[in-house]
């Protein structure tokens, strides 16, 4: 299968240091699968994410997304369209609700969807937020609810790309579990590529590649 | 769309400070609103004075510093006056509204008896022959003198045929060069009637020597004078400055007979008064005047005094109005400026939040512009209701406190009144009207105050919004969501 991201001797060095955080990565990500990153914190698994998801540009080396180098392409464009992240933090804008956050996020991917409350409801039902937890504003919503909604608006604009970043990680283990099940329907029925970093065992239980980083290489489980 | 319908309910969402900005929007508008109709209204009214007020402008000789000087170098000299000549020129100025003139010849008539007259020979008695002062200064002894016994007046003397002073008694008044009117008591005296011609001889005082200058005039009409005949230390009015021995002519009776000697004619009395289109004119107009030649004895002064005087409290609450302005204003955009960059930083999670989900810098500024301007929109309208009602009040309150200071300031100092001496005499009850200073300014909101006001609005706003975008444009969304986690 034809490799969806690439990432040809991506190396990475922080503003104002002399040492690069990881060094040569070489790795293929392809539709269809869930990816685990692993390892300890501080070693760059976040950072990856953000070099992955546009947010920054490696220092060495280059991404390819369908084998257009990142930094050749607009990147905001990319992040509207092609990705999807799902923080640890949440990240949505607190004094929207719900399914503002979501249609927000289909207008800057310019979705083409008519009636984009009701496919945003609809959506928000499948991740399991009925329509008046929908109407409610995103703060007053428990972690497990803005998660949900997190991963709603990472998928809204249809990307082909998924990267969480410690999904479960301020959840419960019940709702931890349900997320899992979103994120596994995802890459597994919808043929979206899921890349997700992670401290869990049981988060990367459910990847079908495991990489640990380590020393500034990403090495295979 | 999507971007202007966010930007709408973002209003909302960020009501708090959303409310403090429009406060302080709402403040800034409010009180340009009632500063500028205040001041546009003040400067129509002022603009609209000045073309009314018709500032009048006297001429007359520096007396005293022109006595000093020729006592000073023992040169002997006719006091200065506006030539015929120079008068009529400066009548044409761009800067001359209307004018009034009378040109006055000092006359004898053939055959006739005046008013006074035979006091007055009485007087003279064994007088010997005449000593007069000619064109060149020099006081000599003339024989083909006529010593006059009335006055013919050309030009504008129907002013006090208006102000009920005179009236006509019989017959009409002069149309053609020629014809005159008499007072009823110079008619009897004489046994004239309309028809009737008469012979005047003057004396004419040019370059060359003193000519004698002859007047062949019929009689129009008979004119009856309210007046007092004239006052005198002397027992009897003298011929010359009885009001009942004036023959009333237009001004082309009285000087066409001159020729082309205008220039330098003397023995004739000038009386002009200038009304200018604007208080503000009298140095241009003076300035015209000496480029003209006109003598550096004679000096220009106007009643502009009058003018600033009336308008002085309107001009005081403009200022008032504009400083108020200006103070507002800077220090309006220096709060919204602090303002906004304070709010931009509590915002810039939600920024960092946009720019991860793709959107481009230049939507999220266009969605901040579009906040700020409709923010700014909603405090126009409300702004513009607002001054439009407390805008009357507060001027009405100003206005009042300008008329008290304006007041105070004339009880102190009640020397703005201009002494008059020389020209202008015959005018000199046109030049003395009360003027009251103006205590009252409906105020008018109209569609220039209106757009300036939108300006200043849009201004306000671009100073918020550019400081906000300032701020933003430092933001990278990696880095935003990096700190938050």
């Amino acid at each position: 299968m034809m490799s969806l991201l690439t990432l040809n001797m991506v190396s990475y060095r922080y503003d104002g240091t002399d040492k690069d955080i990881f060094k040569k990565l070489n790795v293929e990500f392809e539709a269809g699968k869930i990816y685990a990153i692993i390892g300890k914190s501080g070693v760059g698994k976040s950072t990856l994410l953000s070099l992955i998801s546009g947010l920054d540009l490696a220092t060495g080396g280059a991404i390819y997304y369908k084998q257009n180098d990142l930094s050749n392409l607009d990147r905001d464009h990319y992040r509207a369209n092609d990705i999807g992240v799902i923080f640890q933090s949440y990240n949505l804008i607190t004094n929207m609700t719900a399914v503002e956050n979501i249609v927000l996020s289909m207008n800057i991917g310019e979705s083409d969807i008519g009636d984009k409350k009701d496919f945003a409801l609809r959506l928000l039902d499948q991740v399991g937020i009925d329509e008046e937890t929908a109407k409610r504003k995103t703060l007053k919503l428990s972690g497990g609810q803005q998660q949900r909604v997190g991963i709603a608006r990472a998928i809204a604009h249809h990307p082909s790309v998924i990267i969480a970043d410690e999904p479960t990680g301020n959840l419960d283990t019940e709702t931890e579990q349900e997320i899992l099940e979103i994120l596994e329907a995802l890459a597994h029925e919808e043929d979206k590529c899921v890349i997700i970093v992670t401290h869990s065992p049981e988060v990367a239980s459910i990847a079908d590649v495991i990489f640990e980083m380590r020393g500034g290489k990403l090495q295979v489980c | 769309m999507y971007i202007f319908m966010n930007a709408l309910k973002n209003l909302g969402r960020n009501k708090g400070r959303n409310i403090l900005l429009a406060l302080i929007l709402l403040a800034i508008i409010g009180t340009t609103v009632v500063t500028l109709t205040i001041t546009n209204t003040a400067d129509s009214l002022i603009d609209v004075h000045q073309e009314q007020f018709g500032s009048r402008v006297i001429i007359q000789p520096d007396i005293e510093a022109f006595f000093e000087e020729r006592q000073a170098t023992g040169e002997m000299a006719p006091i200065p006056q506006l030539t015929l000549a120079e008068t009529l020129a400066l009548a044409e100025s761009e800067y001359i509204q209307d004018y009034r003139l009378i040109v006055e010849k000092f006359a004898f008539g053939e055959g006739m008896t005046t008013l006074g007259e035979e006091e007055m020979n009485e007087m003279l008695g064994s007088a010997g022959g005449t000593i007069i002062m000619g064109a060149d200064g020099e006081m000599n002894e003339v024989s083909d003198f006529v010593m006059p016994n009335l006055r013919l007046i050309g030009g504008m003397w129907q002013h006090a045929f208006e102000n009920g002073e005179r009236v006509l008694y019989a017959g009409e008044f002069p149309q053609a060069e020629g014809e005159v009117l008499i007072s009823l008591e110079l008619a009897e005296l004489n046994d004239l009637a309309i028809g009737d011609s008469l012979t005047l001889q003057g004396n004419l005082f040019a370059s060359e020597g003193i000519t004698t200058q002859g007047y062949q005039l019929t009689i129009a009409g008979i004119y009856l004078d309210f007046t007092p005949e004239g006052f005198s230390g002397m027992g009897f009015i003298p011929p010359t400055t009885n009001r009942r021995n004036e023959v009333l002519a237009s001004i082309d009776t009285v000087v066409n007979t001159l020729g082309d000697n205008l220039e330098d004619a003397l023995g004739m009395e000038l009386d002009v008064v200038y009304y200018l289109h604007n208080p503000n004119y009298l140095a241009d107009f003076e300035a015209e005047a000496r480029a003209m030649g006109v003598n550096e004895w004679l000096l220009f002064s106007s009643n502009a005094a009058d003018f600033y005087a009336m308008v002085a409290p309107i001009e005081g609450l403009r200022q008032v109005a504009q400083t108020f302005l200006l103070v507002v204003l800077v220090l309006g955009s220096v709060i919204l400026m602090l303002l906004s960059s304070i709010f931009i930083r509590e915002r810039k999670y939600e920024i960092g939040v946009l720019r991860a989900m793709g959107m481009k810098r230049k939507k999220v500024v266009m969605g901040l512009w579009t906040e700020m301007l409709l923010l700014t929109a909603i405090c126009l309208v409300v702004g513009l209701g607002i001054g439009s009602l407390v805008a009357q009040p507060i001027s009405d309150t100003l206005l009042e406190a300008q008329v008290e200071a304006t007041a105070s300031a004339t009880d102190v100092d009640d020397s703005g009144h201009m002494f008059i001496i020389g020209g202008g005499v015959h005018f000199a009850d046109e030049q003395t009207p009360e003027y009251e200073p103006i205590d009252q300014l409906d105020l008018r909101l109209n569609g220039g105050t209106m757009l300036e006001i939108v300006g200043i609005s849009l201004v306000l706003m671009t100073v918020a919004a550019v400081s906000s975008t300032v701020h933003m444009t430092k933001y990278e969304p990696i880095k935003i969501l990096m700190e938050r986690d």
